[in-house]
């Protein structure tokens, strides 16, 4: 079964409907996308406007909570890019934008617990070259290495 | 804090334990004079306090004083003194100088027999008991057993029965309390607890509606309906002359066009609709649909204010 476009408005719920009465959908009128003065034609009734006469800014002529759920209805039916733009994300895209905290991106950890790895790495190459190493300390250590490998059993 | 009744928190309080009992006694001892006796008070902490029922002698009862300097004497209860858990027997008494406006009725001395406060401790319950040849014995109960609880005309209150502890069968009774005798100007007692007159239903008003207008002034001044002109003038604010500015932006106010509501255009529907058709014909969640079906039947009273609000303005165009 397939909705024709009169049929579908028929379900427009009655919320939506009195916003678009009020403020009617997107490319007929232009809304802008940041606050503007109270007498722009083209104000944006989800943002904060300017009054330019007294100088005072006029809060949101619908707040932020009647907008969401504006929004969201709107989104189940489709038609949410009609609304003028929202200062506010949704969903994936409240998502995808999220400016993560470092801290929870990456866990900061103690000093030791960072430079561990590192510190680990060096003793195994310490551990490795470790006849070079009391060689260039102690170059007598040089007869001692060389006894070694004369005792050295082989299995010929 | 009360107005009435004091107590500094650095002021020697015995009760409270900050000073030893004796001590306080004995500074006490001290500062009183000959007549004042020895303190008896603050022995036992409020708490502690039982009435004379509960502790099963009472004033008129025989006691016997098992230890003290009066041992073994046979006395009966003149009062008891709770604040030192202590009794005043008849025949127990000290000499003592009482200044002459504390003297008793028919008092010639300053000499007084005052009855010495004996402790509760030295004192045992007895019991007189005639036999059939008209015998006197005493019975002094050791320790006092309390049962089932009857009400005394006596006393006007319920009593528990008093028996002797591990000898169950002899009772001892309460003794005749101190009966007051009634002064001439009394109110005789039947005619105190008469009563004269009992509600017998809410149906009925307890007295004939005529009656009414006698007890309560059916011309008060609260029960008027209608305010005077200084009671009136007193509730309503007056109206207050408005500023140069306010009235400035109220005539800009007025000058400016009304702001007309008109409903959505073929264009704007058709819009809507097509993008709402292409959005719900993909959706092949029949829960989903359902829900969006109840959504979209939610009803907003505001919508019928706008919708009246536009009927308004075709019909006056």
């Amino acid at each position: 079964m397939s909705l024709t476009s009169k049929e579908a408005f028929a379900k427009l719920p009655q919320k939506l409907h009195n916003f678009f009465i009020k403020f009617p959908p997107r490319p007929f009128v232009e809304y802008s996308n940041k606050s503007t003065i109270t007498t722009d034609p083209k104000l944006n009734p989800f943002l904060p406007n300017k009054n330019p006469e007294s100088g005072r800014w006029h809060g949101a002529k619908i707040s932020l909570r009647r907008s969401s759920d504006l929004y969201k209805m709107a989104r189940k039916f489709g038609i949410q890019d009609l609304l003028p733009p929202l200062p506010k994300k949704f969903y994936e895209e409240k998502y995808n934008n999220k400016n993560w905290m470092r801290g929870v991106l990456q866990q900061k950890k103690h000093k030791w617990e960072r430079e561990l790895p590192q510190k680990l790495e060096a003793r195994k190459e310490a551990l490795a070259n470790m006849d070079e190493i009391i060689v260039k300390a102690r170059p007598s250590y040089k007869k001692q290495i060389e006894k070694r490998e004369a005792r050295k059993k082989n299995w010929f | 804090m009360s107005w009435t009744h004091h107590i500094s928190r650095f002021a020697v309080n015995p009760i409270k334990g900050k000073i030893s009992a004796t001590k306080y006694e004995a500074t006490m001892k001290r500062m009183s004079l000959p007549f004042q006796g020895p303190s008896e008070g603050l022995k036992v902490p409020p708490h502690e306090r039982r009435t004379q029922i509960e502790k099963g002698i009472v004033t008129g009862d025989l006691v016997y004083i098992n230890e003290g300097e009066h041992k073994g004497k046979v006395s009966s209860v003149i009062r008891y003194l709770e604040e030192s858990d202590s009794y005043m027997l008849n025949n127990v008494s000290e000499k003592t100088l009482i200044p002459k406006h504390m003297w008793g009725p028919g008092a010639t001395s300053h000499v007084f027999d005052y009855p010495i406060p004996i402790p509760a401790s030295h004192i045992k319950l007895a019991a007189k008991d005639k036999d059939d040849s008209g015998k006197i014995n005493y019975v002094v109960a050791d320790k006092i057993a309390f049962k089932e609880k009857y009400y005394d005309d006596r006393y006007h209150q319920w009593l528990p029965r008093r028996f002797v502890k591990f000898h169950e069968s002899i009772e001892i009774p309460w003794p005749e309390p101190n009966s007051l005798k009634d002064d001439q100007y009394c109110t005789i007692e039947p005619i105190a607890l008469e009563k004269s007159y009992e509600l017998q239903t809410i149906a009925k008003p307890p007295f004939p509606k005529e009656l009414l207008s006698e007890f309560r002034n059916p011309y008060s001044h609260h029960k008027k309906r209608v305010f005077t002109e200084v009671q009136a003038r007193r509730i309503n604010a007056p109206n207050m002359p408005l500023s140069m500015e306010q009235k400035i932006y109220l005539a800009k106010q007025a000058s400016k066009p009304k702001k007309v509501l008109e409903p959505l255009t073929e264009e704007m529907k058709e819009l809507i609709g097509s993008k709402m058709a292409e959005h719900i014909n993909k959706i092949d969640n029949p829960a989903l649909l359902g829900h969006l079906e109840h959504v979209s039947k939610t009803k907003v009273p505001d919508f019928e204010k706008t919708l009246k609000s536009i009927e308004e303005n075709q019909t006056s165009n």
